[in-house]
């Protein structure tokens, strides 16, 4: 038998190994798309963003005890330990990881204007604001979800939320319209 | 709540993956590989105990995010965060069993009925620090959350500036009039208010370690009292806890061990109080108590030291007051 609980993650008894298999299974199914995302979201190349969702689905099989289930907070550590060592990998310095992810972000694609705006302005910000943005915009989390991971209380997601998106309101406000050029971009990390 | 900036925010998103996406056939074949694999590490050796590095890592993740803090100098000068004065203790005539007994006691005196559905006020702050070249801004804003939810998990939050407390803005630059709305957040369908302990709170200590390993299953005998502090005060967030149910809590303090009694103290609204501490090799968290009525009424996280590259001084790094129930 198997309990989902409220963060999402599983609790099973103990413990065959197809019992175990199961759970994981379950776990896989319900958080694969989500560990993709946002690898691809860090990594900006969907075929390396596999890979590392890859490794940190091994990571939780070969890692995890038995009877719990992995978690979303304990696989969005797995995830930046992973992303951390791609990094190394491809010769990026751990210092410049998030100035990194900020300018793949900028580079994106310019297909629409307000896109690249918005992709700027968010380039702009702080990388603390910057990730709770996307946390809760494009990897679609629940602030009981964010909150998990950062752990913090969920009132504190939803006022730090309304502070990252007043400083992004004042980036865009400040914004020159775009050329579809990234030469001009300043990301601050 | 969807808003134009919200819809922006969305659109301007360049990821190809998504959430709600189905397996890929790569995924699936990953999956079978790794379910006809054995794992690597023996399920009784696997490691259960959080290490310090994991510790440090995540106590950096939160404080970053938790604190907000703005540094745009690596050079942060130690007496701008310590301009923020820690909670003055004056020891007490008992021992952390005794008050926590005689708490304990007092609070199963009071009502005991329970519903689904609460109104919750409180009042918190976060630091917010700026220092550059041309000056040095320090100062604590408080926000002011005042949080609804009904029985079919409909509800809404709205928060607004609170009156300056510490420091004195340089410049109106991130500082919101007192009173101004700062969000308003409404969960109209049924089933969508996010509460983290959805069910009500128990009253037994057996209860609540049940009750809060339920919602944290990678909680087990190893686990740090400091991580149990936080999940009362998040369920404190969404509860006003009736006496039966702040009785129980008490109760499973009295269980934990690294629980140290700090003694009474003013919080940070003006409130006398007995103040519970725990501590980790880099943080400190103090929840703060009536005596009268085992209520807990304040909480707050101190920042010790300690992370590699987090280069931000000890400090209080922010706290939550929460109104009396009812």
């Amino acid at each position: 038998m198997m309990t989902c609980v409220s963060d999402g993650s599983i609790r099973t008894p103990r413990r065959s190994h197809d019992e175990r298999a199961a759970a994981f299974a379950v776990v896989y199914r319900e958080w694969y798309p989500l560990i993709l995302t946002t690898c691809e979201r860090r990594l900006g190349d969907h075929a390396a963003a596999e890979d590392a969702a890859a490794e940190v689905f091994r990571i939780a099989w070969q890692k995890l005890p038995d009877g719990v289930g992995p978690t979303l907070p304990w696989l969005y550590g797995v995830v930046r330990n992973v992303i951390g060592s791609e990094y190394r990998r491809t010769g990026r310095a751990a210092a410049l990881v998030q100035r990194a992810e900020g300018e793949g972000l900028v580079a994106a694609q310019p297909d629409d204007p307000r896109g690249f705006e918005v992709r700027l302005a968010l380039a702009r910000l702080r990388p603390i604001e910057r990730e709770l943005l996307f946390m809760t915009y494009w990897e679609e989390l629940t602030p009981a979800e964010v909150a998990a991971i950062l752990k913090i209380p969920v009132t504190s997601v939803w006022m730090r939320l309304t502070r990252a998106r007043e400083a992004l309101k004042k980036q865009l406000d400040r914004a020159t319209p775009a050329t579809g050029t990234i030469s001009g971009a300043e990301v601050d990390a | 709540m969807t808003d134009e900036l919200e819809r922006d925010l969305r659109a301007a998103n360049p990821v190809r993956s998504r959430r709600t996406d189905p397996l890929s056939a790569r995924a699936e074949a990953e999956l079978a590989d790794l379910l006809a694999s054995a794992p690597v590490v023996p399920i009784e050796s696997a490691p259960r105990k959080r290490s310090p590095l994991a510790w440090a890592l995540a106590g950096a993740a939160a404080l970053v995010v938790a604190a907000l803090i703005t540094v745009n100098s690596l050079n942060t000068p130690a007496a701008v965060i310590a301009a923020l004065p820690e909670l003055d203790a004056v020891p007490i005539d008992a021992t952390l069993s005794e008050v926590l007994a005689e708490m304990s006691a007092n609070a199963r005196k009071l009502p005991g009925d329970t519903t689904l559905g609460q109104v919750i006020d409180s009042e918190a702050w976060y630091s917010e620090i700026t220092v550059d070249e041309e000056s040095t801004t320090f100062f604590v804003q408080p926000q002011l959350v005042h949080l609804e939810w009904r029985d079919d998990y409909t509800g809404f939050i709205e928060t607004r500036a609170g009156e300056v407390r510490w420091g004195d803005p340089v410049s109106a630059d991130g500082m919101a009039e007192p009173g101004e709305l700062l969000s308003h957040y409404d969960f109209d369908e049924p089933g969508t208010f996010p509460p983290v302990f959805g069910d009500p709170p128990p009253d037994t200590a057996e209860g609540f370690s049940e009750y809060i390993r339920a919602a944290n299953p990678e909680f087990d005998d190893d686990t740090e009292t400091m991580l149990y502090f936080a999940s009362l005060r998040d369920i404190r967030g969404f509860w006003p806890l009736t006496g039966p149910q702040a009785a129980g809590a008490l109760d499973f303090i009295a269980t934990l061990p690294d629980v140290e009694l700090l003694g009474e103290v003013t919080d940070r609204v003006g409130r006398t109080g007995i103040a519970l501490v725990t501590e980790t090799k880099t943080h400190r968290q103090v929840l703060v108590f009536d005596r009268k009525t085992g209520q807990l009424i304040s909480e707050e996280t101190l920042y010790l030291g300690g992370i590699p590259d987090f280069d931000v001084p000890p400090g209080v790094m922010g706290f939550t007051a929460w109104e009396a129930a009812g």
